[in-house]
C-alpha cells in the first residue's frame, strides 16, 4: 500500500511530498510467514476467543450453580434459530466463493458472492430482530432472570459482530471495482481476512446455538 | 492459517455440531417423546451428511485455487 505523507517541509516555496511504502501488505513477512493484515486479524481473533470464552465460562458457572435453569428448547424459538444457523453456514460458503473467484480473476462473480454474504447477514439480523421482538412482547428482558441475561448478552454481542462484518462487506462491495483494478492482490487479501473474521463469527454461533437454545 | 484451511476447519466443526444436534434430537424423542426434537434431529442429520459431502468436494476444489 502506498500512503501519501503530509509535506515534511517546504524548500524555497516548493513542498516536498514523500511517499511511504508500507511493506508486507500483500506478501508474507519472512519472520511471521504471513502478510500484515492476516497477522492482525489473527491477533484480533485471539482476543475475541478470550472475550467469548469468558462469556461461555460465565454461562457454565451460572448454570451449574443455579438450583433450576430454564431449558432453551422450551423458552426460545428453535425453528428461527435453526434457519439462522443454516443461513450463517451458507454465508461462510459464499464468502469463500467470493475469495476464490477473486483469486481466479473473476471480479463480477466475486461481487455477486460478497453480495449474497451481505444478504445472509441482513437475514440473520432480521430474524434476530423478530426473535428479540417476541421476547420483549412476552416481557422477557435481560433483567428477567440469569437465563435471559446470558441469552441477550451473548446473542446481542454476537449480533454486533455480525453487524460489524456487514459494514466491512458493504465497504468491500462499494470499493471493489476501483480497488481491485489498482491493487488486485491487496483487495483479495482484504476479502480473505474479512472472510476469516466472518468464519470466526459463524463458529461462535455454531457453539451458541446448542449451548443456549438446546441444552 | 489461510481462509482455505479455516474453511475446512469450519466445515469439520459444523459437521460435528450437526451430528451432536442430531443425536440430541433423537434422544429427546426417545426420552420425552418430543416430535419437535426428532424433527430437529433429522434436519441436522441431513445437514451433517450434506456437510460431509460438501467438505470432501470443497477440499478438492480449494486445492486447485492458487
Amino acid at each position: 500500500m502506498t500512503a501519501h505523507a503530509e509535506p515534511l517541509h517546504a524548500v524555497g516555496g516548493h513542498e516536498e511530498h514523500h511517499e511511504i511504502e508500507i511493506p508486507y501488505t500483500v506478501h508474507a513477512r519472512p519472520d511471521t510467514g504471513v502478510y500484515n493484515g492476516k497477522l492482525g486479524i489473527w491477533l484480533f481473533l485471539a482476543s475475541e476467543v478470550m472475550l467469548f470464552g469468558a462469556l461461555f465460562s460465565t454461562l457454565i458457572l451460572l448454570r451449574t450453580s443455579a438450583p433450576t435453569w430454564p431449558r432453551g428448547f422450551e423458552e426460545l424459538n428453535i425453528p428461527l434459530a435453526t434457519i439462522n444457523t443454516f443461513n450463517l453456514i451458507a454465508s461462510s460458503v459464499t464468502v469463500v466463493m467470493a475469495w476464490a473467484n477473486l483469486r481466479l480473476g473473476k471480479l463480477k462473480r466475486a461481487k455477486l458472492f460478497l453480495g449474497i454474504t451481505l444478504l445472509c447477514g441482513f437475514i440473520f439480523m432480521g430474524i434476530k430482530a423478530v426473535e428479540y421482538g417476541t421476547k420483549f412482547q412476552h416481557h422477557h428482558y435481560p433483567s428477567t432472570n440469569n437465563f435471559f441475561a446470558t441469552y441477550f448478552v451473548m446473542t446481542g454481542l454476537h449480533g454486533l459482530h455480525v453487524l460489524g462484518g456487514m459494514v466491512v462487506f458493504t465497504y468491500l462491495l462499494l470499493t471493489a471495482d476501483k480497488w481491485y483494478e489498482k491493487h488486485r492482490d491487496q483487495y483479495t487479501n482484504r476479502v480473505e481476512i474479512t472472510g476469516l473474521y466472518w468464519h470466526f463469527v459463524d463458529l461462535v454461533w455454531i457453539f451458541l446455538f446448542p449451548t443456549l437454545y438446546l441444552l | 492459517m489461510s481462509l482455505k484451511v479455516f474453511h475446512i476447519v469450519f466445515v469439520i466443526v459444523t459437521t460435528i455440531l450437526s451430528l451432536f444436534v442430531a443425536l440430541w434430537g433423537i434422544r429427546e424423542f426417545a426420552q420425552q417423546k418430543s416430535t419437535g426434537g426428532l424433527a430437529l434431529g433429522l434436519v441436522f442429520l441431513a445437514a451433517a451428511i450434506a456437510l460431509m459431502v460438501y467438505g470432501k468436494r470443497v477440499y478438492a476444489k480449494l486445492k486447485e485455487i492458487p
